[in-house]
This record gives structure tokens, C-alpha cells and sequence, in this order.
């Protein structure tokens, strides 16, 4: 260990002088840049933290609420996913509402890529969790697999694609209220639709919910299309 | 190096925010004067890539603005800008630096330089929202340099800045201007007079006033009314 | 408090200003009103019987067939005394069914004049022959009794509810019940689960506005901007949940009665339900339980305002009460203690046998009662830990 009186000394006696053109030194050299797939999973990492172990919440909820209690109803299953595609299209609108757009926008990174990359990552976790809610709510409570899962998507992609179109005619934070709204309407459309159609969520009328999950897919798609293309420019007055 | 405008037109319904605006900059401040609502946000947008433009093109040495590789060598600080409520000034920075394609590595050296440059270094790991207006300009100014930019566009920097502040501001951007487009607009004379080596005026989406700028001229302000409208009373 | 009017006036106006408010109460009422409507005619009831060759047919009673029959049931034995010649007149009209099959049948397909008194007295009739009103009476009384054990009841209570019954005349003067009134009280479910998101879409952002439009600077720098203001958002807050429990309640209420008519809110609640020791009518009893609903609203409310001050975000303040109403809608413990003062507890079929008494001042108050006040309690209670919020916020903003 060098004595840090002589350390000083030595560094006072051979005083190395500041850098001259090191910007430019440094401007000729190419630096590595960032792969698009590295910037896709650096754009995860900037998902709000508390979305994912919020996600787990409300699935356990779903799993609680379906199976635990031996009056369930399976419309019950279907009441929180909306809350799911929230988290989404939140996630979705923030650069909107902090007033980040303009800044992301003029980035190399096109601002499309990092949406993308969140909606996929954070739909395709949620697909996970359906995937895994699924079979246990099969075997814990009163519906089949099927039922179980055109009861957990339809809900939830039909929440996306209405998210998705509201926010992009209403600006700002009004528009993520709407959004709101319709997860919030949405959420209880079912015992309201069960009590028009008593036999909504009988087993016999899955062809029905199948068409209707068919239709929200296609609505999800198309919206997440015109949503990604929307994004390129700022939306101006 | 040079930034080609050729026809440049945004129609928004029956208004022409700009209208047919034909450009050609090159290195050095050229600084940009106009009253509010002139177009000077809205032409700096499209020079951006961030507003679609209803007619005209725009290029940087043959690059197109759509491309990745314009958008690789822009930097921007817009005239109003937001954070996310959790980010302190160095998140900010290795957020926007990874939009901007930089490693990690390169982002925080060049974030720390940059820090340094606004004078922010003491306060990079504190939360945006506890910054001072000038502050949070100066990290914005900060997170515009991350590329290092070939073309700067700075929209209305010193608003809501004392005089102070403006004055440093001035002084950071006259630095930057040797191999660098720098597109800096304003409606406050003092901000461009003395660094601006091209002055341009714009007023109801048209460009009025496109000049060489000597920096040792004064009459700025005269000018200023005189193309406005409105001298002295 | 001098300008309290105007801003009271501002408050509200810039709720009832909300184009989403109004698209969410009159689309959820629009739905109920469909709902309603729509469970009037559905439903219905699978037959199995056999046809004269002894094979198996399986028949329906549409829901349609038993909405006429107790509408048309309605009316025919008003004003009968229910005494011997009363219960001779029944056990000679209608027969002695061999399964619950031919009794549906009979009832809904050739006279439904004796269907609600034959509700009545299945249970309480184990030897048709020997039935008389004497037997009736005492048997209701005695199966009441036995309800009250049951249900853990002290002494007291029992006292207390024995004599409540003897207010009630016998025999009885047949009055026949609104028919709705289950139909209703089974509809509270849907409503429980409704009231709250309604309210939550319309209260979100009470206050988080200010703070989202950065006005909050300016309006903590008032004079009026604590108390008065407060009050004032509160005030406005629980008018817009009483519109909309008035729109969506209301419409409720008013389809079941465009589908059940309006006569037989009259009808004492033992036609409704025999074991129910109150001598109020089926009116009486459904009256307390809308207001428990609107006071249930109110505190979903009021639980919004809290969070919409807390957090200052309106997507939150949103959320999180709709999650929460749902997630209470589908717990359904017994209704024990505490648990019997259950929003669903209170609002169900449960509500009017629950005989749970709590005496306060030496005054014994019933469930709806009680429940009433606990409610507005806890209503009180959350506008004064809401109050706290917003005084930390003004503090904050100083």
C-alpha cells in the first residue's frame, strides 16, 4: 500500500495535463450502438414497476373469486380481466400524459418500436397468466377449460380494443378516464348481460362466445394497427 | 453539411400553419424570431419527423426526416416538456439516451459529462420534480447534446428563464454551434443577437426575413419591429 | 362561508359537465331498464312428464306464462278473511299433487288464484284433511319461534319480536304481494355491483382535477379554499351519487313496476314471507332496503373522494372502488355479527328475517335501523379522513 503522502506527491510532480480535442477524438472513433432487439428489451425494463406484481394481484383475485366460493358464477371470472387490458393501455398513454411524447417522438428509436415492445411484452405476460388461470380454474370451479378462457379473453381484449380507440380520439388524460370507464362498464356487463340472457354463460352458448372473441380479436388488431401507425406523429391540435 | 426545406406546408382545416417555407441551413446558430402563433413550433416539429407535413420535403445531406438515421443525429429540446414523476435527472438521461441508441456504457458516461456541462452534476440523482424551471431546462438542453447532434433545434429554451439562466443558456449554445445545425427559435431578441450567425424571421407561417447575421450588429430589436409592424410610440 | 352557494353551484356544475358521467348512467340505466324488461318474460321452468302411453315429454313453462299467472292471481282473493272457509274454499279448489311437476302445472296453466297462499301454507300443512286456520296460525307461529332459536337470538330479542307479532292481526285479511318484490330484492345484487362503479366513474377525479390542471396553487392561495371548498366538492359529490342512484335505482324500480304493476305494496310482508315477525307491509319492507342501497352508494362514493384526495389520480380513484365493490359482491359469508350489517346481507332476501337487534339508548333498533346509521357513520367517517387528505394537500401546496 503506497503511502498517500507520496501518492499526492508523485501526482502533483507529474501533473497530466487535461485532454486536448478528446470530443473530436472520440466523435472520429464509431461507437457500438444498441441493436433494435436490445433497445426492445431495454424498453421493457421501463414498464412501471408495480404493473407486474399488480397483474398477479388481480389474477389471483380471479382465481379466489371463481373458485372459493360455491355460488360462483362464472360471469365472475370474467369481471376483472378489464382491469388487465387497463394496465395496458395506461402503460400505453403515458409518454401522452407526462408530456414525454414530443421528446420520445425525436428520438432514433421510433416511438411505434417502443410501444410495441411494451404492449407485446406486457400482453403477452398477461396471455401467460390467462394460460396459467385457465386450467386451474377448470378443475376448481364450476366451467370447462374453454369456457374458462373465451371468458377471460373476450372481456379483456374487447376493454383493449375500446382503450385503444378512445385514447386515440381523446387526448391526454381524459382520454385514459375513458378508458377507465369502459373497464369499469365492462366489468359488470356481466351479471347485467346475464340477467337479459339468463343462459349467457350456459355451456350451450359457447359458439356465441367464441364468435364474440373472434370479434374483439379482430377489433384488438385492427385498433393496436391504427394505434402503432397514430403513434409516428404528434398528435397536433 | 446542410438542412434542405423545400415547400414546406402544414394545413391544419381552413389555417396554414406554415405555408410553402424553403430552407437551406447550414452549420452555426441560425437563430428563428416570430410572434406567437407564427409556425415556429410547428415548422420545428416537422423538421423533427414529429409532425407529418401536408406538402414538402426535408432532408439532412440527402437523408430524408422519416428516417432513422435523421432522427440518429437530431437532437431536440421542445418548447414544453414533461417527465415521468418518479425519474431524477440521471434517469432521464439513460432513458432518453436509450431511445436514442446509445449503450449503456456510452449513456452514462456521456450522461455524466452532460450533467457536468449544465452544471446539474450535484443534483443528477435528486427527482425532476424537485428541479427549478432553469433546471429542468438545462437537463433538457442536457438530454438534447446525449447523440452528440449534427442537427440541434431548440424551441423557445429561455422561456420562463431569468436573466441569469438565459444569459448561460446563450452561452451554452454559442458553443455548440462550430460543427452543428443549430435551429434555435425565440421571440426574445437578446437570446440570438449576439451568437446567431443566420437570422431568420417567420410571421403567419411564411419566412419574411432569411440573412447572414453579423454578430456585432444591435439593431436587432429594430428590425425586429420593423418587419413586425409597430416601431417605437 | 359567504360565497358557499357559488362554489357549491361551481362544484357541481363541473361534475354534471362531464359528458362521461352522463354516457355511463344513462347506458347502465338503459341496460337494467333492457334487463328488467327482458327477465320479466325469460326464465321459466322444464316439465318432465308423461304423455297417455306412459313415455317420458319434457314440457316448459315460459317465464312469459308465469308472469301472467301471478299477475292474473293478483286482486282475485283481496279482502278474504283467511279463516276455516277461507282454507276449506283452497283445499276443495285446488288438488293434492303427486309431484312439484303437476303443481306448476295446475298453478301456471289452470288457475293461479290459490298460488301464493299455497306458497304459504306447503310447509306449514302436514295433514290436508285436518288443516284448519287454528292450525295454520299456530303452526306459522310456532315455525317462528323455532326461526328465532335458530337464529341465536336472546332473550330480549325474542321478547322484543313476539311482541311485534302480536301486533299483527289474525287471521289474517289476504292482501296478495306486489309480485315483483323478488324479483326486485334479487335484482339488489346486480345493483350492488353497479351503484358503486357508476359512482366511482362519476367521482374519480372530485379531487384529483385541481391537481391535474396545476389550479391547485391557486385555489390553496384562497381564503375559501379549505372548509368551505371541501364542504363544497363533498356536497356536490354526494349530489351527483344521489342522481345517479336516483337514474339508475329509479329506472330499476319503475321497470319492475311497468312489468309487475303497482298494486300489493300494501300486502303484509307475511305474504311474502311467512317466517318475517314484522308487522310492516311488503312496501314498508322494500322502502329500507333502497335506502340502505342509496346509502351503500354513498359510502362508495364518499371511499372514491378518498381516493381521488389520496392519490390525486382520477384512474386510480376509479379502479380501485370498482375492484373492491366486486370483489365484496362475491363474498358471501353468513350473516353473523357483524356480518349481518353486509351490504348483501342487508339488501337480500336475508335482510327482512334477520332479527338481530342492537339496543342503543335503551332504544332496540332492527337491522335496517342500525344498519342505516352505521352506514352514514361510515360515510362520515370517510369524509372525515378525506377531509385529512385534502388539508395535507392545501398544507403541501402552502
Amino acid at each position: 500500500m503506497m503511502n498517500r503522502k507520496l501518492k499526492q506527491a508523485l501526482s502533483d510532480a507529474f501533473y497530466v495535463p487535461p485532454p486536448a480535442r478528446k470530443a473530436a477524438f472520440l466523435k472520429q472513433h464509431r461507437r457500438r450502438e444498441l441493436g433494435r432487439w436490445e433497445l426492445i428489451a431495454l424498453q421493457v425494463r421501463y414498464i412501471r414497476w408495480w404493473v407486474w406484481p399488480l397483474s398477479l394481484v388481480l389474477s389471483s383475485f380471479i382465481l379466489m373469486t371463481g373458485t372459493l366460493s360455491a355460488e360462483s358464477t362464472p360471469w365472475y371470472i370474467a369481471a376483472l380481466t378489464p382491469f388487465l387490458a387497463l394496465l395496458v393501455i395506461t402503460e400505453n398513454g403515458r409518454a401522452q400524459l407526462y408530456q414525454m411524447d414530443e421528446l420520445e417522438l425525436a428520438c432514433r428509436m421510433s416511438r411505434q418500436s417502443v410501444i410495441l415492445a411494451r404492449m407485446v411484452a406486457l400482453g403477452l405476460f398477461h396471455l401467460a397468466l390467462f394460460g396459467l388461470l385457465t386450467p386451474l380454474l377448470a378443475v376448481w370451479s364450476t366451467v370447462g377449460a374453454a369456457q374458462a378462457g373465451v371468458y377471460l379473453l373476450t372481456p379483456y381484449l374487447l376493454t383493449a380494443a375500446l382503450g385503444m380507440e378512445l385514447t386515440r380520439r381523446i387526448r391526454g388524460r381524459e382520454g385514459l378516464l375513458a378508458c377507465g370507464a369502459v373497464a369499469a362498464v365492462i366489468s359488470v356487463s356481466g351479471p347485467l348481460a346475464v340477467n337479459i340472457r339468463p343462459a349467457l354463460y350456459q355451456p350451450e352458448n359457447l359458439i356465441w362466445w367464441g364468435a364474440a372473441l373472434a370479434a374483439a380479436m379482430i377489433a384488438a388488431a385492427v385498433e393496436f394497427t391504427l394505434n402503432v401507425k397514430n403513434m409516428g406523429e404528434l398528435q397536433w391540435n | 453539411m446542410e438542412l434542405m426545406i423545400r415547400d414546406l406546408t402544414k394545413q391544419y382545416k381552413d389555417k396554414r400553419a406554415v405555408d410553402g417555407v424553403s430552407l437551406r441551413l447550414t452549420e452555426g446558430i441560425n437563430g428563428l424570431l416570430g410572434a406567437n402563433g407564427a409556425g415556429k413550433t410547428t415548422l420545428m416539429r416537422m423538421l423533427c419527423g414529429i409532425l407529418k407535413p401536408t406538402a414538402g420535403s426535408i432532408s439532412l445531406d440527402g437523408v430524408d426526416v422519416t428516417s432513422e438515421d435523421y432522427r440518429a443525429v437530431l437532437g431536440y429540446l421542445p418548447q414544453d416538456f414533461g417527465y415521468y414523476p418518479d425519474f431524477t435527472g440521471l434517469d432521464f438521461l439513460l432513458y432518453l439516451a436509450a431511445l436514442k441508441g446509445l449503450s449503456r456504457p456510452h449513456a452514462k458516461r456521456r450522461a455524466g459529462e452532460l450533467l457536468e456541462l449544465v452544471s446539474l452534476q450535484d443534483v443528477g440523482k435528486k427527482k425532476i420534480k424537485t428541479y427549478s424551471g432553469g433546471m429542468k431546462q438545462r437537463l433538457g438542453i442536457a438530454q438534447a447534446l446525449l447523440n452528440d447532434p449534427r442537427l440541434l433545434i431548440v424551441d423557445e429554451p429561455t422561456a420562463g428563464l431569468d436573466p441569469k439562466e438565459r444569459v448561460r443558456f446563450r452561452n451554452l449554445i454559442a458553443g455548440l454551434g462550430q460543427d452543428t445545425i443549430v435551429l434555435l427559435s425565440t421571440h426574445i431578441v437578446s437570446d440570438v443577437e449576439k451568437i446567431a450567425d443566420h437570422m431568420l424571421m417567420m410571421s403567419d407561417g411564411e419566412i419574411i426575413l432569411n440573412e447572414p447575421w453579423d454578430k456585432s450588429r444591435t439593431d436587432l430589436e429594430q428590425l425586429y419591429m420593423e418587419e413586425f409592424g409597430g416601431g417605437e410610440e | 362561508m359567504k360565497n358557499f352557494g357559488t362554489l357549491f353551484g361551481y362544484e357541481l356544475k363541473k361534475l354534471l359537465k362531464r359528458k362521461l358521467n352522463w354516457v355511463v348512467v344513462l347506458l347502465i340505466t338503459g341496460v337494467c331498464i333492457v334487463g328488467v324488461v327482458q327477465a320479466g318474460n325469460s326464465g321459466g321452468f322444464w316439465i318432465e312428464d308423461t304423455d297417455e302411453q306412459g313415455n317420458p315429454v319434457t314440457s316448459v313453462i315460459s317465464g312469459q306464462e308465469i308472469r301472467t299467472a301471478k299477475l292474473n292471481a293478483m286482486g282475485t282473493l283481496n279482502g278474504q278473511v283467511m279463516d276455516d272457509a277461507f282454507f276449506q274454499q283452497m283445499l276443495e279448489q285446488v288438488p293434492e299433487f303427486d309431484n312439484p311437476y303437476e303443481m306448476l302445472k295446475y298453478f301456471y296453466h289452470v288457475d293461479s288464484t290459490y298460488l301464493n297462499v299455497h306458497t304459504m301454507v306447503e310447509g306449514l300443512m302436514t295433514d290436508r284433511d285436518t288443516f284448519t286456520a287454528e292450525k295454520f296460525y299456530a303452526t306459522n307461529q310456532e315455525y317462528t319461534q323455532l326461526y328465532m332459536d335458530a337464529s341465536g337470538l336472546s332473550h330480549a330479542e325474542k321478547e322484543y319480536w313476539t311482541e311485534q307479532m302480536e301486533q299483527i292481526e289474525t287471521p289474517y285479511v289476504y292482501r296478495h304481494p306486489w309480485p315483483g318484490a323478488s324479483e326486485l330484492v334479487d335484482y339488489f345484487s346486480i345493483l350492488r355491483v353497479v351503484l358503486p362503479v357508476v359512482v366511482a366513474v362519476c367521482l374519480c377525479m372530485i379531487f384529483s382535477e385541481d391537481h391535474r390542471t396545476k389550479a391547485d396553487a391557486i385555489v390553496f392561495a384562497t381564503q375559501e379554499s379549505r372548509a368551505p371548498l371541501y364542504l363544497a366538492k363533498v356536497l356536490a359529490g354526494v349530489t351527483e351519487a344521489a342522481l345517479a342512484t336516483t337514474f339508475v335505482v329509479g329506472g330499476t324500480v319503475a321497470a319492475h313496476l311497468a312489468v309487475w304493476g303497482v298494486q300489493g305494496f300494501d300486502a303484509h310482508v307475511q305474504f311474502y314471507d311467512s317466517l318475517c315477525p314484522r308487522p310492516i307491509t311488503v312496501g314498508q319492507m322494500l322502502l329500507p332496503m333502497l335506502l340502505i342501497l342509496a346509502l351503500y352508494t354513498f359510502i362508495c362514493g364518499a371511499f372514491t373522494m378518498l381516493i381521488s384526495a389520496l392519490t390525486h389520480n382520477a384512474i386510480i380513484a376509479l379502479a380501485i372502488p370498482a375492484v373492491l365493490a366486486e370483489l365484496l359482491n362475491q363474498w358471501h359469508p353468513s350473516a353473523r355479527g357483524w356480518l349481518g350489517y353486509l351490504p348483501e346481507k342487508l339488501t337480500g332476501w336475508n335482510g327482512p328475517v334477520n332479527l338481530h337487534l342492537v339496543k342503543i339508548f335503551g332504544v332496540y333498533l332492527d337491522n335496517f335501523q342500525f344498519g342505516s346509521l352505521l352506514y352514514v357513520a361510515i360515510a362520515v367517517l370517510l369524509f372525515a379522513l378525506c377531509w385529512l387528505c385534502w388539508q395535507r394537500s392545501a398544507a403541501g401546496r402552502a
